[in-house]
């Protein structure tokens, strides 16, 4: 017999509603082997693919802002990434950045107990244009010498004040790869990323292998990557310790880097999964900072007397040991992660971060975030050089040389708004401690605060879509 | 709707005999029962990988809920002997799911029934179990016995749960949602007689699915669908015979015993597998009152008795 459908009693009723929710709740969900982490897709360092599911098409678009405190820099980062995940295995991916800078940054040289004033040789397009710019530290002028291509370039900074350079700059990058199966175990891949500033380019290549075994319980990954960096400052690049106020003659310098990683991703139980790397790079080639100077100051009172362009190795190589962990423990995911470094220049630092994410209801989700890390000194790091005294081989005053600790607190809210796409919010909050008042420092430089460390929050909302 | 391996195929499905496209068809063997995935389109590449994606789907979702594999979802929770166990999304979706069935068929579906299954063995013989027996297994079911936090799910020592009741509709649903994700061309999944088609043929027609004769004389009644699913729910080929009283394999797990008086099979039409897997065996464990639980509560459902 049949019946004629007719109205929904109130038990078809609540079934179709409950059937419906069932299905679009995991039909995007079930697409991933590993279910309780489809939703990390940006967790560090540990199966930021997931299991890659062939023939789906994957698109990550997100904005970041970036503010620093005391009104330096401020960045706005729109990225689009895009994957591809062929039916045969193989993957193709790739990413756009477009970055706008703006902003001042310490420019090397200490406070003082009066006003300081700056003057650079600059270059100029003419010989005859007048150029004025505002910096966050107060008018910058620039003064053009007639019959040259050359102007000098003046600005100031109040008594006290941590002296800034004002700067503006957009940054292009993108990078593509692509990775295939050369036999179920053993995959491949190759890249390539370029990114361009109006005064610094940077072109990579990576190609790595990782093949897995015991059935898959066991990851063993091999990559390199090769990157060269040309370096064009505006006005040309300072030799080491070259003044301020002098004319820089040399152009663009660059910098190549060669780096190797070796990793073990092992799952222990089926609630966690770890992974041991090993990453050592080595660099060679400029890496100043050509904007950057150091104050040279009068042995008794600490007045700043003249500014010294910084000069820093040649050469650099870097040792690391990350250890990670995933830990599923019913719907939470936590992540919780240990980095060691060492290198050349001698600075030695640990990084302790742990996430946990909690699902809120069946289609949301938050992820508070910690991070812990400190450093040391790099061996040639200066707040500033003594009149009189011998120069060193080698400094800097640039305070991510220095010792600092920072720790990060931050959130990620994500919501599923459709089948396959989710809505996600994140938000940290960076600070850097380190020494502000250095005891011992001459004349009126210990009563001044030498510590340029930043504070900065950065929020990031971004969309990513499943097709 | 029931344990794997308790029902047969009691529906083929075939295309429209009159040769119009060409349908590729996938089979394979899932869930206990013969699966098979039909693809509208002449190019066998096609049908081959979309079959075989909707052939992971199901084999993922019988190897996580499968009871009778030691590494699956369902054996880990089995084995929490008191304890609460933690479940992932996906699983504590079907579990609110199974839950929310518990509570509107007012206890007649119940996942933590399965053990009950032992106790009654439908092989055509007259074997019924000693009420003694029946009582005891009763001790160790009952949904009302578990606790069930969305979280974690704790069992009492002693009880299991089975989703087979609900996992082959489900695997049929999230099949075709994998499919018709990456291609638009029009499907149809039928695991073990449960049966979802994306929409209309290619040409806008209807795909003809045959309902197998329930008794040998009865000859084979054909239905036209252009969307939804349809599964049944029978005892066809599976009952115990006592004193010319034939218990039907299905159970209810209030009193532990067979519903009397339940159709020999109903096949039920609704937009998704899972809704109509649910509705037919919903309809069976109300036993004489089949037809008026399906006729009360409008659905598209054919009974045989």
């Amino acid at each position: 017999m049949q019946l004629n459908p007719r109205k929904l009693g109130t038990i078809a009723a609540g079934l179709s509603a409950l059937s419906a929710n069932l299905l679009s709740a995991n039909a995007a969900q079930a697409e991933t082997v590993a279910d309780a982490t489809a939703n990390a897709p940006h967790a560090p360092g540990l199966m930021t693919e997931g299991a890659p599911e062939p023939g789906s098409f994957l698109v990550d678009t997100s904005v970041l802002f970036y503010q620093e405190a005391g009104g330096r820099v401020t960045a706005v980062e729109p990225v689009i990434n895009v994957v591809d995940n062929l039916l045969n295995g193989s993957v193709i991916n790739g990413a756009f950045t477009y970055d706008s800078l703006t902003g001042a940054t310490p420019n090397g040289a200490t406070p003082a107990t009066g006003p300081q004033t700056f003057t650079q040789i600059i270059k100029v397009a003419t010989s005859t244009t007048q150029v004025t710019s505002t910096g966050a530290s107060g008018g910058s002028t620039v003064t053009t010498i007639p019959g040259t291509a050359t102007a000098t370039s003046t600005y100031s900074t109040a008594a006290g004040r941590t002296p800034l350079a004002a700067f503006h700059d957009h940054r292009y990058a993108g990078n593509l790869g692509f990775s295939w199966l050369s036999d179920p175990d053993t995959r491949f891949k190759v890249g390539a990323a370029v990114s361009v500033e109006r005064d610094y380019a940077t072109y990579s290549v990576n190609a790595g292998v990782s093949h897995d075994l015991f059935q898959k319980n066991t990851t063993v990954a091999l990559s390199l990557n090769i990157e060269q960096d040309e370096s064009q400052p505006y006005n040309g690049t300072p030799n080491g310790f070259q003044n301020l106020n002098s004319l820089i003659t040399n152009g663009n310098d660059h910098k190549t880097v060669a780096n190797v990683v070796v990793g073990l991703t092992q799952s222990l139980t089926r609630f966690w999964l770890t992974q041991l790397n090993y990453n050592y790079s080595t660099s060679s080639g400029y890496q100043s900072d050509p904007y950057r100077v150091l104050s040279v100051v009068d042995s008794a009172t600490g007045a700043a007397l003249s500014y010294l362009y910084e000069n820093r190795p040649r050469d650099r190589a870097r040792h690391s040991v990350y250890w990670g962990n995933k830990l599923t423990l019913g719907p939470t995911v936590a992540d919780v992660s240990l980095r060691y470094y060492h290198d050349t220049w001698g600075i030695n630092s640990i990084t302790a971060e742990v996430s946990e994410q909690v699902p809120i209801t069946h289609n949301s989700y938050i992820k508070p975030l910690f991070r812990y890390y400190h450093q040391g000194a790099a061996n040639f790091f200066r707040n500033y050089l003594v009149s009189g005294a011998t120069l060193p081989q080698y400094a800097s005053s640039d305070s991510r040389l220095g010792r600092f600790n920072a720790t990060t607190i931050g959130a990620r809210y994500g919501i599923r708004l459709m089948e396959d796409s989710e809505l996600y919010v994140q938000a940290e909050d960076y600070r850097q401690t380190g020494t502000h008042y250095v005891a011992g420092a001459p004349g009126a430089l210990a009563n001044l605060d030498l510590f340029s460390g930043v504070h900065a929050i950065s929020v990031m909302t971004g969309f990513k879509v499943k097709m | 709707m029931d344990a794997p391996g308790l029902v047969g195929p009691c529906l083929g499905a075939t295309p429209f005999e009159r040769e119009r496209t060409q349908v590729q068809t996938h089979r394979f063997q899932a869930m206990g029962s013969p699966c098979e995935v039909q693809v509208d389109t002449p190019d066998p590449a096609l049908g081959r990988r979309l079959g075989a994606m909707a052939q992971a789907e199901a084999l993922r979702i019988e190897h996580k809920y499968s009871r009778y594999r030691p590494d699956s979802v369902v054996a880990a929770i089995n084995a929490g002997a008191g304890q609460p166990v933690p479940v992932d999304a996906e699983t504590a979706s079907l579990i609110a799911f199974a839950d929310q069935c518990y509570r509107i068929s007012e206890g007649r579906f119940d996942i933590s029934s399965g053990a009950l299954r032992r106790v009654w063995t439908f092989d055509g013989s007259d074997r019924v179990p000693d009420p003694a027996a029946v009582a005891h297994c009763l001790l160790a079911v009952g949904w009302d016995k578990a606790i069930w936090d969305g979280i974690a799910l704790t069992l009492k020592p002693g009880m299991e749960i089975d989703l087979g009741g609900i996992a082959k509709e489900y695997a049929v649903d999230m099949a075709l949602a994998k499919v018709t994700h990456h291609h638009d061309v029009p499907i149809l999944v039928n695991f073990g007689g449960d049966l979802r088609v994306s929409g209309p043929r290619a040409d806008g027609a209807r795909w003809r699915v045959l309902i197998d004769a329930i008794e040998p004389d009865q000859r084979p009644a054909w239905l036209d669908m252009a969307s939804g699913a349809i599964t049944t729910s029978g005892d066809a080929r599976r009952f115990v015979l006592r004193n010319g009283v034939r218990y039907g394999h299905i159970i209810d797990p209030r009193n532990g015993m067979p519903v009397p008086a339940a159709p020999r099979s109903i096949t039920v039409a609704a937009e998704t597998c899972i809704e109509a897997g649910m509705l037919s065996t919903l309809a069976m464990l109300h036993g004489e009152q089949a037809e008026h639980f399906l006729k009360t509560q409008g659905v598209a459902a054919w009974v045989a008795r």
